[in-house]
């Protein structure tokens, strides 16, 4: 994929991880009547049965974003074609495991896996 | 004929984190890579996290194990940890406002109009609206932190 569409991807997930974090932080603070409460057992388990498709959305824009700004940085600091495919790679491979393991997750707290 | 050494030989000391006696967008550069780079770090470690206290909901049909979560929560509700989740918070939120004035400088939104170069040599790019989204993302930062500092450490551990 050339470097510029993967700029623009990094900026629109970024604005996409804006909106969903606002939301994230909502909902651990003044929309899940304060922090204490948020966390509690029967919060957590009610968040995720309704919005636990806007997290899976969530995690998608974080394992881009954080992995291929990993990727940046790290072709930004030492440069050879051989160092850059080794450097996408592992992070492919890095993000992809992230992103099932957080899957799991998710699937776990909707009730699909057991 | 003579190769062009197109290496970044700057390097993470001068090329990242040595800021001072630079302007103040070199700052929001350093500090932006600085809390990409830690905020990047804690996702990893929040789905590690999470994937742990998921075992909490499973067979969550048959009320799942509350107990598992209790006791997790128990554990990081403290001093030592809601100092980390504050930090977690002004860097993302730092992190996000800067991102959003990037995207704007990147479009040519609240950029300072280009003039003939003259002395000082002042880049127009530094004179305008952006230098005050700077200031003014720095500022919500520390403002956002404040309300997260109430949630974690007043509602949260009870101060």
């Amino acid at each position: 994929m050339k470097e510029s569409t993967l700029m623009l991807l990094q900026y629109l997930t970024g604005v996409g991880i804006l909106i969903l974090g606002a939301f994230h932080f909502a909902l651990l603070s003044f929309a899940g009547g304060g922090y204490s409460n948020a966390i509690s057992f029967a919060s957590v388990l009610s968040v995720y049965m309704s919005f636990g498709l806007v997290f899976e959305l969530f995690l998608v824009f974080l394992t881009f974003h954080i992995f291929n700004g990993f990727r940046k940085i790290l072709v930004e600091i030492y440069q050879g074609a051989l160092y850059q495919k080794t450097v996408t790679w592992l992070m492919i491979v890095a993000g992809a495991a992230t992103f099932l393991w957080g899957t799991r997750t998710i699937l776990i707290f909707l009730g699909v896996l057991h | 004929m003579k190769s062009v050494n197109t290496k970044n030989n700057a390097g993470i000391y001068r090329g990242w984190l040595k800021f001072w006696n630079r302007n103040w967008e070199r700052w929001l550069y350093t500090m932006h890579r600085i809390t990409g780079i830690g905020v990047g770090l804690y996702f990893i470690a929040h789905i590690w996290e999470t994937s742990y206290s998921a075992t909490a909901f499973l067979d969550v049909e048959s009320g799942g194990s509350p107990i598992i979560w209790t006791n997790l929560m128990s554990f990081l509700s403290n001093e030592f940890f809601h100092t980390g989740l504050l930090l977690v918070v002004l860097a993302s939120v730092f992190h996000a406002l800067n991102g959003i004035r990037l995207i704007l400088a990147e479009q040519g939104i609240l950029i300072g109009r280009v003039k003939p170069p003259s002395f000082p040599y002042i880049p127009a790019s530094i004179r305008g609206g952006q230098r005050y989204l700077g200031a003014g993302l720095v500022a919500l930062s520390f403002i956002l932190t404040v309300y997260g500092f109430y949630q974690l450490f007043i509602i949260g551990l009870g101060w």
